[in-house]
């Protein structure tokens, strides 16, 4: 079985690179981009899951997620919300737009992967 | 327990269901999440603020969840784990810390505190205590996250950022101030301590520098020349702000600095420029004025002494230097003019009559032709039109009255009279200074600007100009 693929969307780079080797540890193939603006440029190649933070410069996590939606190849790509952001109003917009899950960070590499297996399974 | 019962009397038994149901209430209704677990993990109990901390419904619904899923909340399989082991090796466990997964998809942080206890009837449960950390957990998070994004922007900012002691220390610096100041990077320049202060090349910049954040606390667009780590010098504009110490005292400069050496250069450039433009807008005039010299010497020496003298009076009535500048190159041109009058009329002895003093008049008018289309910063050609013109009207070529007489005009006209008199002339010798007064003294404010009269007579007796 090929690797899933995703999309680790934040504008700081010592996140990324924490969710990047993270996951490629657990055996998936990651692609990194630094806002939303730059994620809609890279998500065209078939994502298995898009992990996204909130407060973005460009195109924000939200917008991204509506952005997504909208998309018919990316509509039914599972999308967490990674963030420093706990607020249950914010998060329910998010499920609202189609998220699956919400995680706030920071987080444990083992735990992220534990997420990610519950969307998608193991690769 | 104030819970008061109906059955005070009742017995014992009675008694004791009713303490039963208050623990219940106090089990369910308590505001913290408490479990009640076996042995082996499974969740046997909770209350509704377990039920409610993982997003759901009732106790139920979250015992149900947790049969369906075998790592139950725990993300990380080793979590849940090590949590059992050490309630089964009889240990306490104090203040765990990990992430959990809610029913809705939210993933929090949450804290865990347990212990076995052992039943009246000798059963061994583990009893739990869970808490939501994750906005202590994420706030520092955050903070971390600000940092690095105002590091990134102070390190990768084109201009130059510092922090500065007093003393001249460099205390923290980004790479664009090293490059610019041509450093190995910024640990080589704060690593300088004190003997930065030496960077400036004029140490008196830096008192003042001081100066002014201890007076206002911001300094804006200060220019100062520094030296830099290989020894070429560059200029830079430097902002900064004072940080003050709990004392009022300044403890830090923080600010920026921009290189300007570029605009300084070219800004020196553009004023020498302007300086030789300056010379040669003389020196034209100057030679313009010459070429009456072959053929009337006399007229030409004229016009350099009225230059002179009309420039003395000007500075003596207290114009500025912009009106000085145009009376003397008035002067120095005003009889350029008499170029068209032929030189035995110049040089005849004598009254001038008829034809001679009509040829003669016509001067003041072929100077403004020649001058008229010169662009030159101030009406040169116009003054020296008019500079045979009278206040009362006796003037000429116009006749035009003192309202229609410039400054310049009226201190040009007093000159150049002064001047004629005062002078040897190819037709007469010198009538003397003292009747070249005397006439200007009698037609004081008639004829002539009273100001321009009593200006020519204190140059002249001053030795402004000598005849």
């Amino acid at each position: 079985m090929a690797e899933k693929r995703i999309l680790t969307v934040d504008d700081s780079v010592s996140v990324r690179s924490l969710v990047s080797s993270a996951l490629r540890q657990a055996g998936f193939d990651v692609v990194e981009a630094v806002d939303g603006a730059d994620a809609l440029d890279k998500v065209g190649g078939g994502f298995d899951m898009v992990i996204t933070d909130i407060n973005m410069p460009n195109i924000g996590g939200i917008e991204l997620l509506g952005i997504l939606r909208e998309r018919h190849d990316t509509r039914f790509t599972p999308v967490i919300v990674l963030t420093t952001e706990s607020q249950k109003i914010l998060r329910d917009k998010a499920l609202a737009a189609g998220a699956s899950g919400w995680v706030v960070k920071p987080f444990e590499p083992a735990s992220l992967v534990a997420v990610v297996r519950r969307f998608i399974g193991r690769t | 327990m104030t819970n008061p019962s109906p059955h005070e009397t009742a017995p014992n038994s009675a008694a004791d269901a009713a303490m039963a149901d208050a623990s219940a209430l106090l089990f369910h209704d308590v505001p913290a999440a408490v479990y009640l677990r076996s042995v082996d993990g499974r969740f046997l109990e909770v209350n509704n603020a377990t039920a409610a901390l993982f997003g759901y419904a009732d106790p139920a619904a979250f015992l149900a969840a947790m049969d369906d899923c075998p790592e139950q909340f725990y993300l990380d399989p080793n979590a849940r784990q090590s949590v059992l082991d050490a309630l089964a090796a009889g240990e306490v466990v104090v203040g765990r810390r990990y992430q959990a997964m809610c029913g809705d998809g939210f993933v929090i942080w949450i804290e865990e505190s347990a212990k076995h206890t052992v039943s009246p009837a000798g059963d061994v449960f583990y009893v739990g205590f869970l808490r939501d950390v994750t906005e202590e957990k994420s706030t520092s998070w955050a903070l971390a996250e600000a940092e690095e994004k105002y590091r990134t922007i102070f390190e990768n900012a084109v201009e130059g950022l510092f922090q500065m002691t007093p003393a001249g220390r460099f205390v923290t610096v980004n790479g664009a101030l090293a490059r610019m100041l041509r450093f190995a990077s910024p640990e080589v320049l704060t690593g300088l301590g004190d003997a930065a202060a030496n960077l400036f090349t004029h140490p008196e910049d830096r008192q003042f520098l001081h100066a002014a954040l201890s007076e206002t606390g911001v300094v804006r667009a200060m220019e100062t020349e520094l030296r830099r780590g290989d020894g070429s010098r560059i200029w830079v504009s430097v902002q900064a702000r004072a940080v003050r110490g709990g004392d009022g005292a300044v403890v830090l400069y923080e600010g920026s600095m921009e290189d300007v050496t570029e605009r300084r250069r070219s800004q020196e450039a553009l004023r020498h420029n302007l300086k030789r433009t300056k010379a040669l807008f003389h020196q034209t005039v100057k030679s313009l004025s010459t070429t009456v010299r072959f053929r009337d010497p006399y007229t030409a020496s004229h016009q350099d002494s009225v230059a002179r003298l009309a420039t003395a009076m000007a500075k003596r009535l207290g114009l500025d230097r912009d009106a000085v500048d145009c009376i003397q190159v008035a002067g120095q041109l005003h009889d350029i003019g008499k170029i068209s009058v032929p030189v035995r009329y110049l040089c005849k002895p004598g009254r001038l009559v008829g034809l001679e003093w009509e040829f003669m008049k016509q001067h003041a008018a072929t100077g403004y032709e020649i001058l008229k289309d010169i662009d030159f910063p101030w009406p040169v050609a116009e003054i020296v039109l008019c500079h045979h013109e009278r206040l009362d009207g006796s003037g000429y070529p116009r006749g035009l009255g003192g309202e229609d007489l410039c400054q310049p005009a009226r201190i040009l006209a007093v000159a150049d009279v002064l001047d004629a008199m005062a002078s040897n002339r190819p037709y007469r010798p010198a009538l003397g200074v003292p009747v070249a007064l005397e006439e200007l003294a009698r037609h004081r404010g008639t004829a002539f600007d009273a100001d321009a009269v009593d200006a020519a007579r204190e140059a002249v007796t001053a030795g402004d100009v000598t005849y």
